[in-house]
Formats: C-alpha cells, structure tokens, sequence
C-alpha cells in the first residue's frame, strides 16, 4: 500500500466518522466499504466484505446511548486486510476481513467511549456562550467537534493500515489452509447474529406468521428480497385496513344500545 | 395557502408572519450537516445540537432583543434533550411554530412540547428508520453487492437518504405550518402507529426472507448403512429447505433475551470459533 492510498482510506474513515454523528447518510458497511474497495483498486472484493459485514451487523445501531462495536473502522479494515492479504473474495480472504473487522470494531469502540469524556467540555462552553446570549459562537463549537470528530478515526485507521498490514500477512500465511476454509464457512453462520438482533427489536406475538411468510418466499419461491419487500408492503398495507375495519365493527358493537337511543329520540321527535 | 388558510380559521396563530421559508431552510441545512450528536455531552445530550439548529429561529425572533431575553431563549434550548435525528426535523418545525406565538411569560411551553415530544418521536424514528428501513434497505444493497454489483450500496443509499432526509425536511416544514394543531388533535398518533404497523409487517416478512437467503448452515455429515449412503443435508432439505438457519437464528433470539447485549461480540467469536471445529470435523460445509 502506499502513502497516498493509507491518507486517502484515513481521510474517508475520518470524513465517515463525522457523517456518523452529522448527515448519518453513510454509516452501514455497504456504504462504507465499496470505496475502500476502489481506493485499493478491487471493488469486487470490497462489495463483498461489505455486503458480508453489513448483513452481520444489520441489527446493530447505537440506540439509548449504548456504544456498539464500531462498524465503520471495522468495515475499513475488514476490507483492507482483505484486499492487501491477497486473498480477495475467497472464503479465506472473508473470514480474515470478518475476524480483522471484529477485532478492531471493538477496540475503537472502547476509544469512543473515551471520546465522550473529552466532549464533556463541550457543555460548560455552551453554557457560557447562552448566558452572553452569543447566537453566532455555536458554530466555533461545531468546528473543534468536527476536527476532534475526524481526528477520532481518522489517526488509528492511518496508523493501523500504513504500518501494520504486513503484519496480517504473516499472519495470514502461518495459518493452516483448512483452518482458514473452516473459518469462511464459520463466517457464513454470522449474518444469523445480526438478523436475530433484529428479530429481538421486532418481534411481537402475532408477527410470526409474518416472518414464517417471508421465509418461505424465499425458501420455497427462492424470490429475490425487492419483489418480496413489495409483496410484503402489499400485504402489510391490505392488513392494516382489515385491521381498521375491525376496530370500527368493535366500536359499533362496543355501543349498540347508544345507536338505537339516538333512533328512538329521532323517532319521537319526529 | 397555508397562510390564508389561517386566517381564515381566525386562528390565533398566522404561519410565516415573522419566521420566514428561508429561516426553516437553514433550520434544515444546520440540522443535516450538524446533526445533533457531533457536539453531544454526557449531561445534556443532544441539546447543543438541538440550540445550534434553532439558532436561524432565535436570530429571528430574538436578534434585536436585549441580552437577556436573548440568553434566556439560549438557555431554554440547552436543557436535556435526547431524541432520534431523523424525527427531530417535526420537534424543530413545531418548536419554531411555539416559539413564534408565544408571549414571554409562557415560554415554558416551549420546554414543555420538546420534552413531550422527544420521547415518542425517538421511538417513531428508531423503530422506523434505524431498524426497518435501514434493514430493508441494507438487504436489498447486499442481494447486489454479494454479486459484486455497485449497484448496491448505490441503491441502498439512495432508498435509505430519500426517506431519511426527505422526512428530516417535511418533519421542519409540517411541523412548522401545522404547528399546534398537529399536536392538539389525536389523529396525529393514529396515523404515526399505522406507519410504525405497517413497516414492522414489511420488516419481519423481509426478515424471514433473509434468514432463508443468508445464513448458511449445510450439515456435511452422511451416514453409511451397508451400500447406501444417506446424507443428513437431503434429508433436511426434504423436512424444510434451510430449516438449520431457521432454527438457529430463531435460538440466537431466544438467547438473546437472556444475554445482555455487551457480551454481543464473545457471541461472534465463540459462533467462530465453534463453527471452524465442526468444519475442520467436516461436520459443516
């Protein structure tokens, strides 16, 4: 790898790790790696790890102030020891960029959690500011946030692609070749992890037909996910006007005895 | 329209009669590329990302007021704040809306409707776009990309931003027009939990769709009886095709239910870990 090649993934995971507390347009692994993939020159295999890390982190999200394993340095390594390992898109060359994304997805992690301290500071500035009723010195804030912000992802990743991928390549090469194959069919499992995440965030009592329906679209039918998702919304919008026609037959037979004093007032009135 | 519309009402409040399109504009811009998080602390979360995005409202109906007025209205905006990005675009449009009809003395109604309203609107805006909608859209990306298509993340992108940044600028705009009414009447509420019903069916049929599709468990295992060898797979596959992936996934969940989320990762390296043995065995494949 060369210089130029570590500055520009550094810059992008540093640009990707504002756009993760800011615009938040980016931040999925697909969207994050393909362009490492570029920048490395193997698209191909960046698509693949991508893809590969985004299905096994798809129900992560930092929700109510939990830090997640960081996706976004994760993916950039996953991908970059992919490529630079020579292994690209194999089983082996997935598995070493799982195993590489995990790892360093939790160590930034612990970093970031470090992070908020020093933000702290950020409030007794804000404070000061509103009690001079400075309207315009918001924005001094924000731009030391954003360099801290950049700096935050952006020095690990140069460190850690510039220096050390030699080192994944050792390591890489003095381990066992079945092992290596074990590993890409271990890895294959994974996306069960991320999707089960997202069944504890979805999952109700009477969706389970749901999940068995789309199952077997997809077993059975073997239907691609875009013609499921559009059958699904079919389905999903025809059940909620079902829905909503029960609830009013329930209301009216929930007062019957209302609907026939109003008749009977009409009718002496009458 | 809307203006006349208000007037007509004899409504007390007249939309855009200090406030103008523009300042929602910059309401807007300041809310997509600051966000609420870059500057977010331990004690009052989001609340500096929340003042900076009312800041465009503040100058306007605040930028010739003395300076106390002015650090009061700082001061208002800066107390606890904590809700999802996405739906915060509808908090600032009414906040704005609040903030412009009300005297100074009732200006607790301000605190009051952003603290009424984050809570909900968090969980609107989690359940919504960082669970079902980043899903759906993440799997449809990845169907393209595991075929080495750049047409995934593409169209991932585009699905996930057309909804997220569209809903931020029409949340800003509604919020602002409709302002209390939006709030006041109850049919607001029933059409946010229609929205929230129908992703969530979308999300779970995607979901089941997807376990069949990516989790890959294929038992490589055959038993031998005398001539004839019998492999465990085809006769799964005749059960239920991917019923392992099924099964195990739907374990994983039940697991989860027992397992706090920050052992997540020791779950990954241990299905590793567990899944290399078996096959190294031959035992998977």
């Amino acid at each position: 790898m060369t210089l130029v090649q570590a500055l520009l993934i550094a810059a992008w995971a540093g640009y990707c790790s504002y756009d993760d507390v800011a615009p938040q347009m980016l931040r999925r692994p697909l969207l994050v790696g393909p362009l490492v993939g570029i920048i490395l020159g193997d698209i191909t295999t960046g698509l693949i790890i991508s893809a590969t890390l985004e299905l096994m982190w798809m129900g992560l999200g930092n929700m109510a102030g939990y830090q997640t394993p960081d996706m976004i340095v994760g993916t950039i390594l996953g991908v970059t020891v992919s490529i630079t390992s020579g292994t690209g898109a194999t089983p082996e060359g997935i598995a070493a960029g799982v195993a590489a994304a995990t790892t360093v997805a939790i160590l930034v992690q612990q970093l970031l959690v470090m992070s908020r301290v020093l933000k702290q500071f950020f409030e007794p500035w804000a404070d000061r500011l509103a009690n001079e009723g400075d309207l315009d010195g918001m924005m001094k804030i924000n731009i030391v946030a954003f360099i801290i912000q950049f700096l935050l992802r952006a020095v690990p990743t140069f460190l850690v692609v510039y220096f050390q991928a030699g080192i994944v390549d050792k390591i890489l090469s003095a381990v066992p070749d079945n092992i290596l194959g074990g590993l890409g069919t271990a890895s294959a499992i994974l996306p069960a992890v991320g999707l089960s995440i997202l069944m504890t965030l979805m999952m109700k009592g009477v969706l389970w037909p749901f999940l068995l329906l789309g199952f077997v679209l997809s077993a059975y039918l073997e239907l691609g996910i875009l013609p499921i998702t559009l059958i699904s919304l079919s389905f999903a919008i025809v059940y909620s006007y079902i829905m909503e026609i029960i609830d009013r037959q329930n209301e009216m037979a929930a007062m019957p005895n209302a609907k026939v004093t109003i008749d009977e007032d009409e009718g002496y009135d009458l | 329209m809307s203006e006349e519309k208000q007037l007509n009402n004899g409504s007390q409040r007249v939309a855009y009669e200090k406030l103008t399109r523009k300042d929602l504009n910059k309401v807007f811009w300041r809310l997509q590329i600051w966000g609420l998080n870059l500057t977010s602390t331990m004690v009052n979360t989001q609340a500096n990302g929340f003042l900076n995005a009312m800041t465009p409202v503040l100058k306007r109906l605040y930028g010739d007021a003395d300076k106390e007025t002015r650090a009061r209205a700082m001061r208002r905006h800066l107390l606890y704040f904590l809700s999802q990005i996405t739906a915060t675009g509808m908090i600032l449009g009414i906040t704005a809306a609040v903030e412009e009809t009300t005297k100074e003395d009732e200006k607790e109604a301000v605190v009051a409707i952003k603290a009424g309203m984050m809570g909900p609107l968090a969980g609107i805006g989690d359940s919504v776009f960082k669970i079902t909608i980043q899903a759906i859209a993440g799997s449809i990306g990845a169907a393209y990309a595991m075929q080495g298509s750049i047409l995934g993340p593409i169209l991932m992108f585009l699905i996930y931003n057309g909804l997220n940044i569209g809903v931020k600028y029409y949340g800003i705009i509604a919020g602002y027009e409709k302002g209390m009414e939006f709030i006041q009447s109850g049919e607001q509420a029933k059409v946010m939990q229609k929205i929230i019903n129908i992703s969530t069916m979308v999300g779970v049929i995607v979901l089941g769709a997807l376990i069949a599709q990516y989790v890959k468990i294929n038992v490589g295992t055959e038993i031998k009886m005398d001539e004839t060898v019998i492999s465990i797979q085809s006769l799964l596959d005749g059960i239920l095709p991917k019923l392992l992936p099924l099964i195990f996934t739907i374990s994983l969940f039940k697991l989860h239910s027992y397992m706090p989320r920050k052992y997540l990762t020791y779950l990954i390296f241990a299905i590793l870990a567990i899944g290399t043995v078996l096959a190294v065995m031959g035992i998977l494949v």
